[in-house]
């Protein structure tokens, strides 16, 4: 395990301390993969209550991190930008725990497998992939009004 | 303003896609667990993002200030919509600095909320400037879009350059017809003695020289100069200039002019100013403090502008050149144009004086063996010009950067006595 996360936390001390953004989505993946791993090693397909917690934290993480390359280092943040900013991100992680525990309880329902879920599932993520690259490459808001 | 995504929206995006493939594929539902705060994270972002708007002002209460002088920068913003941060940043132009340590303001707003942000500059040169150039940038709640805006506000800030204290200044050749407190070579009204004579009936009582009447047994009346004020006129060489950084030709030959004008309005003289370059520019000569204003104003104004055209004196209006003028040149003596022009002045019966602007401190000589004899050969043209002005009974006195322009007017007052001696 070491082996993943050791580069992973030192691609995120690398990306803050070199200000470049590009390395925090894969550090954090980094994390995510070497906790999934351990956690089917341990426990095979059965779901942790704690990886809530750890997904939430994984979040707090790369919120953190954004966060640190977001201002310029020499930009005057007032007390209240900084106090609103922490609060938002205090209820978003709040949030993603109660989702996250919502799932944990979804996963102890048995549901019989059906070959429609798994294409709905596949379909969703699809999508979602699709509508990332859209947007990466419009490099504009498709929901806002450009001037 | 322009939206755009930061890098964390795609990175976010890709998160919970990788977390949902991982998932479905492996048949985990954990990695959808550990990829669901994301996805939650987006919709939030999404739900939230709301492109901002406001009024911006830009305000500079105190926009006529000397060189050296600092200044406040009021920018004011007036939120329509809450605007979660907005990032301002004053780019000054060149001549003016802000301060190096927080160029960037951060504030937040709520809807129909005012803010006035205070940024500080310096006035480090003279001159006209545009203060206005302002980079925008605001951020939704999480961080996804990044709203940016170039404004060009343009607000106009004129410094002014800190004119120096002179003891002496040139003496004008000829006078003109008006009172003044340059010393005419007239007899008439004044209080400088000049000479004596005989009584004539119509003399005032006061004038005669009761000593020298009881001496030569008749009545001997003083004769005095005449006190008349004399038209100068600053004439800058504005078809070439060196520079090196924030110094040039241009740069002192306008603060010398200040000066010259200062001081010669200052002791009741007309003066007038023209601009000699590719753009030709005229303040015919007059005097007081509403001229002193305008000297100033058109010197700022003044620029160097290139130009191919040839140009002599007959393009300057004659009555910005009236005769008996003293016509003071600041030139770096590096345009053919000029040069002709200032040798016609003279040809023209002007009384004319050179202060050339030295471009040689601004000059870095290449250091190949031929570069160096490049460089002294140009020198020794500039010597041979010098020499050649000279001749004509022009005085060319040189000024070069660190220089005290007492000390060059001195020069050219030495000059102008010895040549009168020599004409006597």
């Amino acid at each position: 395990m070491l082996a993943l996360g050791v580069p992973a936390i030192s691609l995120l001390i690398l990306s803050l301390s070199l200000r470049w953004s590009g390395g925090i989505p894969w550090a954090v993946a980094g994390l995510g993969i070497e906790y999934g791993i351990s956690l089917h090693l341990r426990q095979g397909a059965t779901v942790d209550p704690w990886t809530a917690v750890y997904a939430a934290a994984l979040l707090l993480v790369a919120e953190l991190a954004y966060w640190s390359l977001a201002s310029p280092p020499r930009a005057r943040l007032g007390g209240e930008v900084v106090e609103r900013r922490m609060l938002l991100t205090i209820v978003l992680l709040g949030g993603s725990m109660v989702m996250g525990l919502l799932l944990v309880l979804v996963t102890q329902v048995s549901v019989p497998g059906s070959v429609l879920w798994t294409v709905l599932g596949v379909a969703a993520a699809v999508l979602l992939l699709a509508s990332t690259a859209v947007l990466e490459r419009r490099g504009g808001h498709p929901l806002l009004h450009h001037p | 303003m322009i939206p755009r995504v930061t890098p964390k929206l795609p990175a976010y995006a890709a998160l919970a896609a990788l977390g949902m493939m991982i998932g479905l594929v492996l048949g985990q539902p954990a990695a959808v667990i550990l990829a669901a705060p994301f996805l939650l994270a987006l919709v939030v972002g999404l739900a939230l993002a709301q492109q901002p708007d406001f009024v911006f002002s830009i305000d500079v209460p105190r926009d006529r200030v000397m060189e050296g002088d600092d200044i406040d920068v009021e920018i004011g913003v007036t939120a329509k919509t809450a605007i979660e941060t907005l990032e301002v940043l004053l780019v000054p132009p060149l001549g003016i600095s802000t301060e190096p340590e927080a160029p960037v303001r951060d504030i937040r707003l709520v809807t129909d909320e005012s803010a006035t942000l205070h940024i500080p500059a310096h006035c480090l040169h003279w001159g006209g400037y545009q203060l206005g150039n302002i980079y925008l940038r605001a951020q939704d709640r999480l961080g996804f879009f990044r709203f940016e805006a170039h404004l060009d506000a343009g607000h106009p800030v004129r410094v002014y350059p800190r004119p120096e204290a002179l003891r002496s200044i040139p003496r004008p050749a000829e006078t003109q017809v008006f009172a003044g407190n340059e010393r005419s070579r007239e007899k008439g009204e004044g209080i400088e003695f000049i000479d004596v004579r005989g009584f004539v009936p119509g003399d005032q009582v006061r004038r005669i020289n009761w000593r020298l009447s009881a001496r030569r047994g008749e009545l001997i009346v003083n004769e005095f100069h005449r006190e008349r004020n004399a038209d100068v006129v600053l004439l800058l060489d504005t078809f070439a200039e060196v520079r090196n950084g924030e110094d040039g030709t241009h740069l002192m030959a306008v603060r010398g002019a200040i000066s010259l004008a200062e001081q010669y309005l200052q002791e009741r003289n007309r003066v007038g100013v023209v601009g000699f370059g590719g753009i030709l520019r005229w303040l015919q000569p007059a005097m007081g403090a509403r001229q002193r204003y305008r000297i100033v104003e058109a010197l700022i104004d003044t620029d160097i502008v290139l130009s191919y055209a040839w140009k002599g004196v007959d393009i300057i209006p004659r009555s910005t050149l009236p005769p008996k003028a003293l016509v003071i040149a600041f030139t770096p003596l590096l345009d053919e144009r000029a040069i002709d022009a200032l040798l016609d002045l003279r040809a023209r019966g002007f009384d004319l004086a050179i202060i050339e602007v030295s471009p040689v401190p601004f000059v870095t000589p290449d250091a190949s063996e031929t570069g160096q004899l490049a460089f002294t050969i140009w020198q020794m043209e500039r010597e041979v010009l010098r020499y050649r002005f000279q001749c004509l009974g022009v005085p060319v006195a040189l000024w070069e950067i660190g220089q005290s322009f007492e000390q060059v007017l001195r020069e050219v007052q030495g000059f102008r006595r010895y040549t009168r001696q020599a004409r006597a």
